[in-house]
C-alpha cells in the first residue's frame, strides 16, 4: 500500500508521498484511493469525484477549481485545475 | 533568558557577523568598489545596480542604501560616490551616522582627486577598520534583539508541508522570546489575505494589509493576464504547485502562528517593532533579501525545494529544504543546503522536532557558526528593484 498525506479534513486532494502508478491502492489519512495516474512526489491526488467549476480544497482554503470533471485517483493538476484568483 | 553571541552596536541593535562593508552611491563606482575589496579581502564588498537617473525612486533608493549600511551586521561603511549621481554621498553617510552611530568613511571620486586617490584613502581606512572589527569580541545578546528574515524561493508542493512550517516553528519560537520576524513576498499572499487580516492586531492593520496583498495582485493581473493565477516559476510546477493560491498558503506558513503586529514597506526600518511583522515586497529571491537587511534583519531562515543556493553577501542564510531527494541531489550533508526539513516525510518526523533542531541551529549561527551559503560564496550581489526604466 502506498502512502499520501492528508493536510485538513476538509481537503478534497491529498498529496502522495511515493511515486505512484495507475491502479496502486493509496492510502490518505483514512482515505484509500486507487490512483489512475501516474503520479509522483509531492504531487497532488483526488480523494473524491470533482465537478467542473467545483472548489479545490487544499490546506482546508480552496487552491482552484476544477477546469473537467476529475474522478478520484486522479492527478490533479495544471491540466484540470485553475484559479479564479487573478483570471479575468 | 535564552541569548545568542552577537555584537552589540551604538543604537541599542545587535550583529550577528562584523563585516566592514564596501559600497557605492551609485553603481557607476563598482569597479572602484571592486578593486578595494581585491585588496582587503576581509571586506564584504556590496554590488548593485542602483544609485541615479531613475526619477522617483531617489528617496526609496536612500532608504535602501541607509537601510543596507545601518543593518547590525555591518561595523563600519566604505561608501563610495562618483560625484555626478543624484544624491549625495556625504549627506548619506551623515545620515548613516546619525541612525547607527557607525563609522562610515565616505569618499567621492570627482572630488577626492580620481579613482586611484579614492581607492589609496578606502583600502588604508578599510584595513584600520577590519583591524578594529577583528578584535571585537562577541557578547550574550538577548534573543529579543532579534530580527528575524524569512524567504522562500524554488518552492515545490512539500514547502508548504515541511520547510514553511518549520520556518514557522522558528519565527514563533523568537517571537516567544520578545524578537521580531518578518514575512514578504506579497505577491505570494494572493488569495488569503481575508486569513491574514483576521490574525492583524487592530482591524485597521488587516485592513491595509489586505489593500496591500489586493493591488499587488492587480498589478500582477495587469501584466500577466490569463496566466496571473499561474504566477510561479515553472521550477514550482514542476513541483507539484499549480495556482498562486496553493504557493501561498504554504508561503505564509513561515510567518507560524502569532498575531501581525505591523507592515513596513520595502527597506522600512523595523525600529523596535516586535512580533510578526509584514514587509511590502517581491517574491523574487535576492531583492526580498535585500529589503529584509534594510530594514534590519539580521539572519534569514531559507526554505526551498528546488535546491536554490542562494545566500546574501552580509547576512547569514540557513537554507532549510523541503524534500529529501532535492536534499541529496545537492550534494546532501557537504553540499548546498544546512538543513534537511523533508526528514518531516522521509524518516516520520514531526515540524516541531526538526523545527527545534532549526531553533538550535539559528542560534549557532547567530553566534557565529557559518551557513552553506557563507561556506561556499554563494552571497552575490545587493539585488534592488526599480519600478521604472532608468533615464
Amino acid at each position: 500500500m502506498k502512502k499520501g498525506l492528508l493536510f485538513d479534513r476538509e481537503d478534497n486532494v491529498g498529496v502522495v508521498k511515493e511515486h505512484v502508478e495507475p491502479g496502486d491502492e493509496v492510502e490518505i489519512g483514512g482515505y484509500r484511493i486507487i490512483a489512475r495516474d501516474v503520479i509522483d512526489l509531492p504531487h497532488k491526488i483526488a480523494l473524491c469525484d470533482l465537478e467542473p467549476g467545483e472548489q479545490v480544497i487544499k490546506y482546508g482554503s480552496s487552491i482552484g477549481y476544477a477546469t473537467q470533471k476529475i474522478r478520484s485517483g486522479e492527478h490533479v493538476h495544471v491540466h484540470n485545475l485553475d484559479s479564479e484568483k487573478m483570471m479575468k | 533568558m535564552e541569548t545568542f553571541q552577537g555584537f552589540p552596536r551604538p543604537d541599542g541593535q545587535a550583529g550577528v557577523r562584523n563585516h566592514v562593508a564596501v559600497i557605492a552611491n551609485c553603481s557607476c563606482a563598482n569597479g572602484i568598489v571592486n578593486r578595494i575589496a581585491g585588496e582587503v579581502p576581509e571586506v564584504v564588498p556590496l554590488i548593485h545596480t542602483y544609485g541615479c537617473s531613475i526619477p522617483g525612486e531617489y528617496d526609496r533608493w536612500r532608504r535602501i542604501l541607509t537601510g543596507v549600511c545601518s543593518n547590525p551586521n555591518i561595523y563600519a561603511v566604505i561608501l563610495i560616490g562618483v560625484g555626478c549621481e543624484t544624491d549625495d554621498a556625504r549627506e548619506i553617510a551623515a545620515q548613516i551616522r546619525e541612525r547607527s552611530g557607525k563609522q562610515v568613511f565616505a569618499r567621492i571620486v570627482q572630488e577626492d582627486n580620481g579613482g586611484e586617490a579614492v581607492i589609496e584613502a578606502c583600502v588604508l581606512q578599510a584595513r584600520i577598520y577590519v583591524r578594529e572589527a577583528a578584535r571585537q569580541r562577541r557578547e550574550a545578546v538577548p534573543v529579543s534583539k532579534l530580527v528575524l528574515g524569512t524567504q522562500c524561493g524554488g518552492s515545490d508542493a512539500l514547502s508548504g508541508v515541511t520547510a514553511n512550517p518549520v520556518i514557522g516553528y522558528a519565527s514563533d519560537w523568537v517571537i516567544g522570546h520578545g524578537g521580531t520576524a518578518i514575512l514578504t513576498e506579497v505577491a505570494e499572499m494572493t488569495g488569503t489575505e481575508e486569513m491574514l487580516a483576521a490574525r492583524c492586531v487592530t482591524p485597521e492593520l488587516g485592513e491595509r494589509l489586505k489593500q496591500m496583498v489586493y493591488t499587488e495582485e492587480m498589478a500582477v493581473r495587469k501584466y500577466l493576464g490569463p496566466e496571473a493565477s499561474r504566477i510561479i516559476a515553472r521550477g514550482n510546477m514542476a513541483g507539484g504547485l499549480t495556482t498562486i493560491q496553493e504557493k501561498a498558503l504554504g508561503c505564509i506558513k513561515k510567518g507560524g502562528t502569532t498575531p501581525i503586529t505591523g507592515l513596513l514597506d520595502y527597506a522600512e526600518p523595523v525600529g523596535d517593532k516586535k512580533g510578526l511583522v509584514i514587509m511590502y515586497g517581491p517574491g523574487y529571491d535576492p531583492v526580498s533579501l535585500s529589503g529584509l537587511f534594510a530594514c534590519g534583519a539580521q539572519v534569514f531562515l531559507y526554505s526551498t525545494g528546488r535546491g536554490n543556493p542562494l545566500g546574501f553577501p552580509a547576512a547569514p542564510c540557513v537554507k532549510i529544504c523541503s524534500n529529501s531527494e532535492t536534499y541529496y541531489k545537492v550534494g546532501g550533508e557537504d553540499g548546498d543546503m544546512d538543513i534537511n526539513a523533508g526528514a518531516i516525510i522521509t524518516e516520520d518526523l514531526s515540524v516541531e522536532k526538526v523545527g527545534e533542531k532549526t531553533v538550535k541551529y539559528l542560534l549557532d549561527v547567530c553566534s557565529g557558526k557559518q551557513t552553506k551559503p557563507e561556506i561556499r560564496g554563494y552571497g552575490g550581489a545587493l539585488c534592488v528593484y526599480s519600478a521604472s526604466q532608468p533615464l
